[in-house]
């Protein structure tokens, strides 16, 4: 266990480091200047020299790389080039409203995916596992800036109970929680029935039968348990990507998350917003592995002992 | 200035603006001191820059008494007045280089955050707002504007709703105000791509358009075709005819010039609404043998390749036009980026003299007559394909009444707008 934890923070570190280099390369190389989008269209040559200038962004694309690097060693992600505001402070405003809505989302996506997952397993090709599949083709084929909306219209426009946008309270959580849900519920109620059927059919189910286990006790504990290590997996990831800022979501419904702030970061050539959020998603990322990794091993032992299961 | 300055007086480089009582929203007088610190601090380094550009021909600036402010120009430069539109802040706030909240409008700031500003009416003001307030709140997604509209959570949307989406927000109840407007939309054009050098090309493209459909079927008809940048009404506005849509004759000047089967690359936003109208112009530009390429970009990339001229046509906006000297630091040809905005490589004598001439002539008729000529230029070049000018259209709540839209798309008509039968059950509106 201890190994696993070295292991995957030596990973976050190299994550990081080729986040930082990957970043800057690539937002030196797309087109667009963060001085024509702070100072706008009618600015004369003079003042955007100043601005370039003030900013180091006069300096050689390495020497401002190894400044951002050397900044980060030391905690500092730099300033915000519109508002001139602390990257981390942005971060730290930002983080809770996307961390309530991914927590939000992955409860919910649990609450719909277990029971529909189980259901189906219990009977391939019954009515649960056909209105299982049915949701995961609805819910894979509509994008959420297209369920968002839909919802909205549902459910705060016809019927007036929740609120159309903004971050107001547990109520207009729902909306953007259930565009998110929805989509990770099928993944997950899929994933989870093909591992059930694959569970049921391993011999220590089948010795455990013939045992004489119960068999909703067999489907519940013992089936249930195997089929949750690579379920967990999957939900560990998805709910990493969440915490990573569900940007289109946060953007339909005006939730001021991580997502947005990135949005707004890369409109306006924000560059150290841009980073600084990168490498938030990136580390939320190695963060989600990580639990995924711990969970397996509590839920089977066996995988700790297999080299390399890291 | 037009809020504070009761009236003012222009001797040679000497420019005297004589204050009308006002109070700050912590209640002391607005005075020249104010004025001049608020102006100051702009030239200091630790505003960015901003606005520098504005300040350069401006040689001091002070107090002569209280109600009196001078400034002094190096050179006559006529869009002055046009820059000393900038609200004032405290002498106090000024000096220290503070961001400075406290200001004299019709609303006060009550606290401010990343997406919402919520605004007071202030009381200091001499006729305070009927509103109470005013909350302005980002709402970035297109579809989430129209539903908060139609659910009634927010009351007023400017300029930011799909025209399509206009009618059922007015079978819903809501009121739909457009009005002309003053932003001028075009097509961009690099003179420097060898057909494009061509004027009969130039002119070919402008008369293959059909601007006319393309207002009706995608503005919903909130647009006016334009033959010029100013629109009429402007003090400087030429009235130069829209070129109309004549397929044959862009044929007949594509033959001419051998330019039939050329290939364009057209650059826009990824934006809906402008890709359409970039698919719009594509089509009928393929109509006369045009073949187009439609690039839709991010915003960034978009202006970052528009301003460093790596664009073939592109299609963007001026918005809130008001004082005619655009035209030097669009088409005068000194004002190639990244000095200016000259992007498309125009070169006109006539139109460098006229442009030159008109931002050191003060008297506003003979200004006028000058950029008049510059249209006249301008339409005969075609260093850009002007479409239209964009209606303002504003949706709002029935509720909220005498709200006036302005052309440039600024929001003081609030100042004057209030509730009819009662404020709705929450604090103010927003947009």
């Amino acid at each position: 266990m201890i190994g696993l934890l070295l292991r995957r923070a030596a990973l976050a570190a190299v994550t990081a480091c080729g986040v930082v280099v990957l970043v800057s390369a690539l937002l030196s190389a797309i087109p667009g200047d963060p001085v024509d989008a702070i100072l706008g269209e009618r600015a004369a040559a003079a003042d955007r020299d100043a601005l370039r200038g003030s900013l180091g962004l006069d300096l050689p694309a390495g020497e401002r790389m190894a400044r951002y690097a050397s900044g980060v060693l030391r905690g500092d992600l730099g300033q915000s080039l519109v508002s001139g505001r602390p990257v981390a402070d942005l971060l730290r405003e930002r983080w809770p409203a996307t961390a309530a809505l991914a927590l939000a989302a992955t409860a919910l996506a649990v609450a719909i995916a277990l029971p529909l997952g189980l259901l189906a397993a219990a009977r391939p090709g019954g009515f649960a596992d056909r209105a299982s599949l049915g949701l995961a083709t609805f819910a894979a084929s509509l994008p959420s800036f297209a369920l968002g909306p839909l919802l909205v219209l549902a459910f705060a426009v016809r019927l007036p109970w929740f609120p159309v946008a903004g971050r107001s309270g547990p109520a207009s959580l729902v909306l953007p929680a259930t565009t998110l849900a929805l989509g990770m519920a099928a993944v997950l109620a899929r994933q989870l029935r093909g591992a059930m059927i694959d569970a049921l059919s391993t011999d220590a189910i089948r010795a455990a039968r013939a045992r004489g286990v119960p068999s909703s006790r067999l489907f519940l504990v013992h089936a249930l348990r195997l089929a949750a290590t690579p379920a967990v997996t999957v939900l560990a990831l998805q709910a990493g990507g969440l915490l990573a800022g569900a940007v289109v979501t946060e953007t339909v419904f005006a939730w001021p998350g991580l997502g947005r702030l990135l949005v707004q970061a890369i409109g306006a050539r924000d560059l150290p917003v841009v980073q600084g959020c990168t490498l938030a998603i990136a580390l939320t990322f190695v963060a989600a592995n990580l639990v995924a990794d711990v969970a397996q091993l509590l839920l089977d032992p066996r995988t700790a002992r297999e080299p390399g299961a890291a | 200035m037009p809020d504070l300055a009761s009236n003012w007086t222009v001797d040679g480089l000497e420019w005297r603006f004589r204050l009308r009582p006002a109070r700050f929203h912590d209640g002391s007088p607005v005075r020249a001191a104010d004025v001049v610190a608020t102006w100051r601090s702009l030239a200091s380094p630790s505003m960015r820059g901003l606005r520098q550009a504005e300040l350069e021909p401006i040689a001091s600036v002070d107090a002569l008494d209280d109600e009196t402010v001078r400034f002094v120009l190096r050179e006559p430069h006529a869009p002055f007045l046009s820059t000393t539109t900038i609200g004032i802040v405290k002498r106090a706030c000024a000096e220290d280089g503070r961001e400075c909240e406290v200001g004299n409008g019709p609303f006060r700031i009550v606290s401010q955050d990343a997406d919402t500003v919520v605004l007071a009416a202030a009381t200091t003001a001499d006729a305070p707002p009927a509103l109470p307030g005013v909350v302005l709140r980002a709402s970035p997604d297109g579809a989430s504007r129209a539903l908060g509209l139609a659910r009634g959570t927010i009351d007023l949307v400017q300029n930011a709703v799909e025209p399509e989406l206009l009618p059922w927000l007015e079978r819903r109840g809501l009121v739909v105000d457009s009005r002309p407007g003053s932003t001028f939309q075009y097509l961009g054009l690099n003179l420097e791509v060898p057909a494009l050098h061509d004027p009969r090309v130039r002119r070919a493209i402008a008369a293959a358009i059909d601007v006319p459909a393309i207002v009706a079927g995608l503005l919903a008809g909130h647009a006016r075709p334009a033959g010029e940048l100013l629109p009429p009404g402007h003090w400087a506005h030429a009235a130069t005819p829209a070129q109309a849509y004549d397929p044959a004759l862009a044929r007949r000047l594509l033959d001419e010039a051998g330019a039939r089967g050329l290939r364009l690359q057209y650059k826009t936003t990824n934006v809906d609404l402008r890709r359409r109208v970039a698919e719009a112009i594509a089509f009928d530009l393929a109509a006369v043998g045009i073949d187009v390429e439609i690039r839709p970009l991010e915003w960034g990339a978009l202006y970052g390749d528009v301003r460093r001229g790596n664009f073939e046509l592109f299609s963007l906006a001026w918005v809130g036009i008001s004082d005619p000297d655009l035209y030097f630091g669009w088409l005068h040809s000194s004002m190639r980026p990244p000095r200016g905005n000259n992007r498309g490589g125009y070169a006109s004598a006539a139109v460098d003299r006229l442009t030159t001439e008109a931002r050191r002539e003060t008297d506003r008729g003979s200004r006028a007559g000058r950029y008049r000529a510059v249209a006249d230029e301008v339409a005969r070049d075609l260093p850009f394909v002007p479409l239209w000018w964009s209606d303002v259209v504003a949706v709002h709540s029935p509720r909220l009444a005498g709200f006036a839209p302005s052309p440039t798309g600024d929001l003081r008509g609030l100042a004057a707008a209030r509730w009819q039968g009662g404020a709705p059950p929450r604090d103010g509106g927003g947009s």
